[in-house]
C-alpha cells in the first residue's frame, strides 16, 4: 500500500500555545484513519495544516510522497470544523459553483453526489433554509466534489441524529470500500469511529500520544479471565473440556481466557468440580472507553 | 447593485445640481455625468459594495472552502479582485447612467461635449475603481472585520480630497490625487499633460501595491 499522507513532526503554534506539538502521523491507502481527542486536543488545527488552510509553524506534511503539495492539492477533499457554502444560493448551485471553480463542466455529477447524500429532495432550496445534518450532508458532498483520492473530514457526525450517523457511516464506508478512498476523520464519539476506523491517532494537548491498528486497539482492549495456577496445562485441558478454546497460556503460571468475564465464576465453578483450586482468578482488561480516557486523561462520550 | 447605483446616483447629482447653480452654470445630461463621474459619494457606494462582496468569503468560511479545494491564495485574489473590480465598473457605469438621464430629463437636455475630452477621465476613473477595489481588499486581508472596512472605504475618498488640498497648498502642480478634482482638472483644456497623466500613472501604481500586498496578506495568514 503506498503512503497516503505523512506528517513531519509538524507544529503549530500561536503566540505561547502550542495547539500542535511535534505530531506525526501515517496514513496508507485505503486507512481510515480515526483521530482522537478531547475538545481542544489539537485534532482541528492538525487536519488545518494538512488542508492548507494553516500555516505550520515548524515541520512539514506530504501528500503521496510529493515534497512539493501543490502537485497533490487537487487529489485531496476536505471538510473542516461547520460545513461551509452561501447561505442564498440553492443546494445545487454551491455545488455547480464548485464544479465552476475546479473547471467541472459536466453537472451529471451533482446529481450522483446529491443522491450518496440523500439531499435530492432539498436541492432547490436554499442552504440557509437546511437543517444542520442535511449541512453537514451538503458539506460532504462539498468535499467530495472532483472523487479526491482522500478525504479529510473533521466531526463529520456532529450534529446528526442517529439515522444521519449510520447513513454518513455506511457513506463513508463505501466511498473507502468501493473508490478506495482514504479517509482521515476527526471524532470525539468513541462507539462511532471505533466502527469506522482502520487506524487511530489519539492526540492530547496537541501532542499524538499513541498511533495504533484497530487490531491493535482490539488486542490491547480485550477483556479476559486470569487464572494463576501452578500447573497452566491442567487448566488448559479443564478448559478444552468445557468448551473454551480461546485462552492463551502465558509465562509464570498464567492463563488468559479470553471470553465473556460473566463467565468467570462459571469457569471457577467448574474447575473446582474438578478439584482444581486455583491460586487466583479475576477479570482484567479494559473497554474502548476506559481504554481510550485513560490515554488522555479526560472525558469522552460516546 | 441596482439599489446602490442609485442611491449613488442620486446623491451626486444633488450635490451636483447645487454646485452647478451656485455657479450659475448649465444643467444637462453632460454636466450631470460629469458630476457624477467627479463625485465622492460614488466612490463611497463602490467601496461599500467591494467591502460587502469581500467580506463575504471571510465571514461565511468559503474561504476556507474554496482554498481547501486546491484554489491557489493568489489565483483567489486575482480572480475576486477582477470580479469586484469588474462589479464595480457596472456599478459606476449605471450610476453614471441614471444621472446622465436624470440631467437630459430634468436639466436643459443631452448637451454637448467633445468626446475626445472624455477618453482620459473615463480611464482614469477606471484606474482609480481599480486601485479603490485593490485597497478594500487589502483592507478586508488585514482587517477582517466588515466594521473597519466599511469605515475605512466610507473615508478614504475624503481622505484623499483633504491630503489632495494639502498638495495643492504647498506645490504650484494641479495633480489633484482624489477623484473628484482630478476629472475636473484633466478636461480642462489647459491642464498640462503631465497633469493629466501622473496621478492617474500614481493610482495605477499603487493599485498594483496594494494587490501585492494583498496577496502577500493572504498567503501568509491562516485561513
Amino acid at each position: 500500500m503506498g503512503s497516503v499522507l505523512q506528517t513531519y513532526s509538524i507544529t503549530k503554534q500561536y503566540g505561547k500555545v502550542t495547539a500542535v506539538d511535534h505530531v506525526s502521523i501515517h496514513l496508507d491507502q485505503g486507512d481510515i484513519y480515526g483521530l482522537i481527542g478531547r475538545n481542544g486536543a489539537g485534532k482541528t488545527t492538525l487536519m488545518k495544516m494538512v488542508s492548507g488552510i494553516a500555516h505550520p509553524t515548524s515541520g512539514s506534511y506530504a501528500f503521496f510522497e510529493e515534497e512539493d503539495n501543490r502537485k497533490t492539492v487537487s487529489r485531496v477533499g476536505c471538510m473542516i470544523e461547520q460545513p461551509t457554502f452561501y447561505p442564498d444560493l440553492r443546494v445545487e448551485d454551491n455545488l455547480r459553483f464548485y464544479n465552476t471553480l475546479l473547471g467541472i463542466t459536466d453537472s451529471r455529477n451533482i446529481d450522483e453526489l446529491l443522491e450518496m447524500v440523500d439531499l435530492q429532495k432539498m436541492r432547490k432550496k436554499k442552504t440557509k433554509q437546511l437543517s444542520l445534518g442535511m449541512k453537514q450532508r451538503l458539506g460532504i458532498a462539498i468535499a467530495l466534489i472532483g472523487y479526491p483520492d482522500v478525504l479529510i473530514l473533521d466531526e463529520p457526525i456532529n450534529g446528526l441524529d442517529p439515522t444521519g450517523i449510520v447513513e454518513v457511516r455506511n457513506l463513508l464506508l463505501k466511498l473507502n470500500k468501493e473508490r478506495n478512498m482514504t479517509l482521515l476523520i476527526s471524532s470525539h464519539i468513541l462507539g462511532e469511529l471505533s466502527r469506522m476506523a482502520t487506524k487511530y491517532g489519539i492526540i492530547d494537548q496537541g501532542v499524538l500520544v499513541e498511533e495504533l491498528t484497530h487490531s491493535e486497539l482490539l488486542e490491547r482492549t480485550r477483556q479476559a479471565v486470569r487464572i494463576l495456577y501452578s500447573d497452566p496445562r491442567t487448566i488448559a485441558v479443564e478448559l478444552d473440556g468445557m468448551g473454551i478454546s480461546d485462552y492463551k497460556v502465558l509465562p509464570d503460571g498464567q492463563i488468559m481466557v479470553y471470553c465473556d468475564p460473566s463467565l468467570c465464576g462459571k469457569i471457577n465453578a467448574g474447575l473446582g468440580k474438578k478439584g482444581i483450586y486455583v491460586d487466583s482468578i479475576s477479570v482484567v482488561g479494559q473497554d474502548l472507553e476506559t481504554y481510550f480516557v485513560g490515554k488522555m486523561g479526560g472525558d469522552v462520550h460516546e | 447593485m441596482m439599489i446602490f447605483s442609485v442611491i449613488g446616483a442620486i446623491a451626486a447629482c444633488m450635490t451636483g445640481v447645487e454646485n452647478i447653480e451656485a455657479q450659475a452654470g448649465t444643467f444637462n445630461g453632460f454636466t450631470a455625468l460629469h458630476v457624477a463621474m467627479d463625485s465622492e459619494y460614488i466612490f463611497m457606494i463602490v467601496g461599500i459594495f467591494a467591502s460587502i462582496i469581500f467580506m463575504g468569503d471571510y465571514s461565511s468560511g468559503s474561504i476556507r472552502q474554496i482554498i481547501g479545494k486546491g484554489i491557489s491564495r493568489e489565483r483567489y485574489v486575482i480572480g475576486t479582485l477582477s470580479s469586484v473590480t469588474f462589479f464595480s465598473l457596472v456599478l459606476l457605469f449605471i450610476s453614471d447612467s441614471i444621472a446622465f438621464i436624470m440631467g437630459t430629463v430634468f436639466g436643459e437636455g443631452v448637451g454637448h461635449v467633445p468626446a475626445q475630452e472624455w477618453i482620459w477621465p473615463v480611464v482614469a476613473n477606471l484606474i482609480f475603481v481599480f486601485m479603490f477595489t485593490a485597497f478594500t481588499m487589502l483592507v478586508v486581508s488585514v482587517s477582517r472585520k466588515i466594521s473597519v472596512t466599511l469605515v475605512i472605504a466610507l473615508l478614504t475618498p475624503t481622505f484623499l480630497a483633504g491630503i489632495s488640498d494639502i498638495v495643492k497648498h504647498y506645490t504650484d502642480r494641479k495633480w489633484g490625487i482624489d477623484p473628484s478634482s482630478q476629472l475636473t482638472r484633466i478636461m480642462k483644456q489647459d491642464t498640462a499633460f503631465i497633469d493629466r497623466l501622473i496621478p492617474s500613472v500614481a493610482y495605477l501604481a499603487v493599485g498594483c501595491l496594494f494587490v501585492y500586498l494583498s496577496i502577500m496578506t493572504v498567503r501568509k495568514r491562516d485561513l
